[in-house]
């Protein structure tokens, strides 16, 4: 785990100012709910944690460093979104192993993995197409990564 | 229980109605199917037609035969090396530039901002956006073979050749490949990167969070996404390319002598060149079939259901 | 149900600081290099196009007859890619849209004055002489001590003319035609109907260039070769199918409702069609009609094989001619006319821009 610190944060997408100075600390270990209307900034805020957004001014830090521009890649964050992202392409398994071929992990250890990140969410792991199998499919991505760090996964709760 | 007056107002309706079924069948569709009927059905039976005979320069037909047949299949010695040519030149063209480099167009271009994206794609559209005579014209300087031409400026200033190329008689088949290939790179970025704009956008952030650096990005997430676009410019564009030699007979007449006179060239010398009109049209009766067969397979593409769906007003 | 299983044995990677400052500079070079790479390979693939066009342009404002000389090109070309350059570091160290704005002013006069000073003095307008002088060619000629060519050539405002007649005529056709066509087969039942649209979908993919030889016979065989009449009735007819399916696509997007309530209030089908339908189509009228008139503008193969009189001549058959009548002696005037020919072009595709993307191919799966 670490500790998340926003300091004047700006995000700018051309003439539009999505994130005018956002200042946050999370501390180790805290559990954080953003809330708040449609287009407030919420979705942006946790895209530029996640490293999918680079901040156009202001400082991110984890655990005091700054991080704007280290990679997605790099940062070891879950995240689930809130329209699922299933590749279509393909199968559920697919979907969950995804994650686990950039850690250069063996196959059967990865698979492994899957299923016991299937149980937990109790998926099985045939070929899901109604929606509630599809919306457990992005929690079983999120835990495998999120397990091999000591990140904690973020989601946001919306209203309803 | 209806009196007289309403049956006969029925019945009068009906036929009315029949009158006017007939009517509007003739103004909405009778010019369209007039023009197909007279442009598309008579020009194929009018070949077919042809074949049969020995039609040629003195525009009278004195014989009806199969002679053009039996020259199609064992007198034209020159025949299996135009259909050789052609393989090579609509493979090499399609993969080579179509698809690929279309891809890495469409690829690259999107990866910019917008604007630079779009001043690129732009650059690429010109010459598809040029008249066929201008372009090729444009070739024409670029390759001139005295040290006048671009391509030797370039090559002798920059990179120190001694004596200038001449690329028409050296390499031929490759120019006009490259030539073709220009105008086909460009179809393929502008379907492709309308393809790669309908990527959702939170796939490509949640493979990023996942850990796909580039590459990976486009291997897992862009490439999947295109494999329709792919099948179709690539069935669209062998059609396209098999069919059209406007480019190739502007820049090389279809020589030196007959090496880069693909097939449909070679039915276009020997009916207009040569005057073997019987003879012409036999070849063109082959891209006929395949030009119709290909565009019956194109109906894989289309959506038939919504293509012919029920109309909802019965009346008319 | 077996208790779910727990997570053992994985690596945990607790980040030090010196870590994640290693990770932001290497993803930033990266980025860098990226970037670097993206632009320096466009720029390589697209100099190939761009330089020709580019020197159509200059050598049809600068070269004397006789030479085809690439000083102006070179000269212009440095300074335009300084002031591209330029405007680029602008836009990015600019820190208001004021201070951007300002820098971009000012470099352009720099550039437009280094320009005058470097390349204005080449420039000139005699290779436009086409425009003025049906008889350029001799006179060409006779400027470079050649001999008399063997071309006779109409004036270009007549071939401009023959190329505006039959680009208009077809669109007028094919914008009166298709969408009749078109909504008959949207919007009524009949029995060929299902038959009709399937051939309809196969005409339109149909490659119409395998016609070639019996249309040319049978134009003459009807007497309508050599004649504008028949080379707009052909181009019309091969056009035909595409227009009918782009404006079905824009017909079957019309809502049912309207036509129904026109029909209750009163209207015929006919009028319905005139009045209520039509109008909420007109994009796709624009859309073909822009294409249609592309494509006859710039259509060379079906007017080099029809066509044979220098009267009825087209721009394309005559940039054609001047090619090969006049290029070896005077790249100056090829240019010109090449640019005549082209700028037109251009301002049609770049006001197609907009419908290309709206005439999104309606029923495409994928």
């Amino acid at each position: 785990m670490a500790r998340v610190e926003f300091h004047n944060v700006v995000k700018r997408f051309g003439d539009v100012e999505a994130i005018r100075d956002m200042n946050l600390t999370i501390e180790d270990g805290e559990f954080v709910a953003l809330l708040g209307p449609s287009g407030c900034g919420k979705s942006t805020s946790l895209f530029m944690l996640a490293g999918i957004y680079l901040p156009s001014s202001g400082e991110l830090l984890f655990d005091d460093r700054v991080v704007n521009e280290v990679e997605a890649k790099d940062r070891n964050i879950g995240i689930v979104f809130q329209s699922y992202a299933l590749y279509p392409h393909m199968t559920v398994r697919d979907n969950v192993l995804f994650p686990l071929r950039f850690k250069r992990i063996p196959r059967e250890e990865a698979l492994g993995r899957v299923r016991a990140a299937a149980d937990l969410v109790q998926a099985s792991c045939r070929a899901a197409s109604s929606s509630g199998w599809r919306s457990r499919a992005p929690w079983s991505r999120s835990p495998s990564s999120c397990f091999s760090t000591s990140r904690s996964p973020i989601w946001t709760r919306r209203s309803g | 229980m209806a009196s007289i007056n309403e049956l006969m107002t029925e019945r009068r309706g009906h036929a009315g109605s029949a009158v006017r079924r007939r009517t509007n069948f003739g103004i909405f569709l009778g010019p369209a199917i007039a023009l197909t009927v007279l442009f598309f059905v008579i020009p194929v039976i009018i070949d077919i037609a042809v074949s049969f005979t020995d039609l040629d320069r003195t525009l009278r037909v004195s014989k009806f035969t199969t002679e053009q047949y039996q020259k199609v299949f064992q007198g034209d010695r020159r025949l299996p090396q135009v259909i050789g040519l052609t393989f090579i030149y609509v493979f090499s063209t399609l993969a080579i530039f179509n698809v690929t480099f279309g891809l890495v167009l469409a690829l690259t271009t999107t990866s910019l901002n917008d604007m630079s994206g779009g001043f690129f794609r732009g650059v690429w559209l010109l010459p598809r956006m040029s008249p066929s005579v201008l372009y090729i014209l444009l070739w024409l300087w670029v390759v001139n073979p005295s040290d006048v031409g671009l391509l030797n400026q370039f090559l002798i200033q920059v990179l120190g050749l001694t004596k200038p190329l001449d690329l028409m008689t050296t390499a031929p088949v490759a120019l006009v490949i490259i030539a073709n290939g220009f105008i086909g790179a460009s179809m393929g970025m502008i379907i492709f990167t309308a393809a790669i704009r309908g990527i959702p956008e939170h796939l490509l952030h949640a493979a990023e969070v996942d850990g796909a650096g580039t590459l990976a990005k486009i291997r897992f997430v862009t490439l999947p996404a295109l494999r329709w676009p792919i099948s179709f410019v690539t069935i669209y564009q062998t059609l396209s390319l098999l069919v059209s030699f406007e480019y190739i007979l502007l820049l090389t007449k279809g020589g030196p002598f007959y090496d880069t006179t693909v097939y449909a060239l070679y039915v276009y010398r020997h009916a207009f060149a040569s005057g073997q009109y019987g003879y012409g049209a036999a070849l063109a009766l082959f891209l006929i079939v395949i030009g119709i067969a290909v565009a019956l397979l194109g109906w894989r593409f289309f959506d038939l259901g919504r293509l012919l769906q029920r109309p909802r007003i019965e009346v008319h | 149900m077996a208790a779910p299983a727990t997570f053992t044995g994985i690596d945990t990677r607790l980040a030090t600081p010196a870590d994640w400052d290693r990770l932001a500079a290497r993803a930033r070079s990266l980025r860098r290099a990226k970037a670097v790479a993206l632009y320096a390979f466009l720029i390589a693939v697209s100099l190939p196009i761009i330089l020709p066009y580019f020197w159509l342009l200059t050598i049809a404002f600068s070269t004397k007859t006789g030479v085809a000389d690439t000083l102006v090109l070179w000269r212009s070309l440095a300074v335009l890619a300084l002031a591209v350059i330029a405007f680029w570091l602008a836009a990015m160290l600019a820190q208001t849209r004021r201070q951007m704005w300002v820098g971009v002013t000012a470099i352009a006069l720099a550039a437009t004055i280094v320009f005058a000073r470097l390349v204005g003095p080449d420039l000139h307008l005699r290779n436009f002489i086409f425009l003025v002088e049906p008889d350029f060619a001799s006179i060409v000629r006779s400027r470079a001590g050649e001999v008399r060519g063997a071309v006779q050539f109409p004036s270009v405002w007549r071939a401009f003319g023959n190329s505006t007649l039959i680009a208009g005529a077809q669109t007028v056709i094919v914008l009166t035609v298709a969408p009749l066509a078109a909504y008959y087969l949207s919007r009524f039942q009949f029995p060929a109907r299902a038959a009709m649209l399937r051939s309809l979908l196969v005409l339109h993919a149909f490659p119409v260039l395998t016609l070639i030889v019996p249309m040319f016979l049978m134009l003459y065989w009807i007497g309508l070769l050599d004649t504008l009449a028949g080379v707009i009735l052909v181009l019309v007819a091969f056009e035909l199918p595409f227009a009918i399916f782009i404006m079905k696509g824009f017909f079957d997007a019309v809502p049912w409702d309207i036509e129904m309530s026109a029909l209750t209030d009163g209207a015929s089908r006919r009028q319905a069609f005139l009045r209520v339908v039509l109008p909420q189509v007109r994009n796709g009228l624009l859309a073909i009609a822009v294409f249609t008139f592309i494509r006859g503008w710039e259509e060379y193969i079906f007017v080099f094989t029809f066509l044979i009189r220098n009267t009825n001549w087209t721009m394309s058959l005559y940039m054609y001619y001047v090619r090969d009548d006049v290029m070896g002696v005077d790249y100056g005037v090829v240019s010109a006319v090449g640019v005549f020919y082209l700028v037109p072009s251009l301002i049609l595709y770049l006001a197609a821009q907009r419908y290309l993307m709206q005439m999104s191919i309606g029923g495409v799966k994928g």
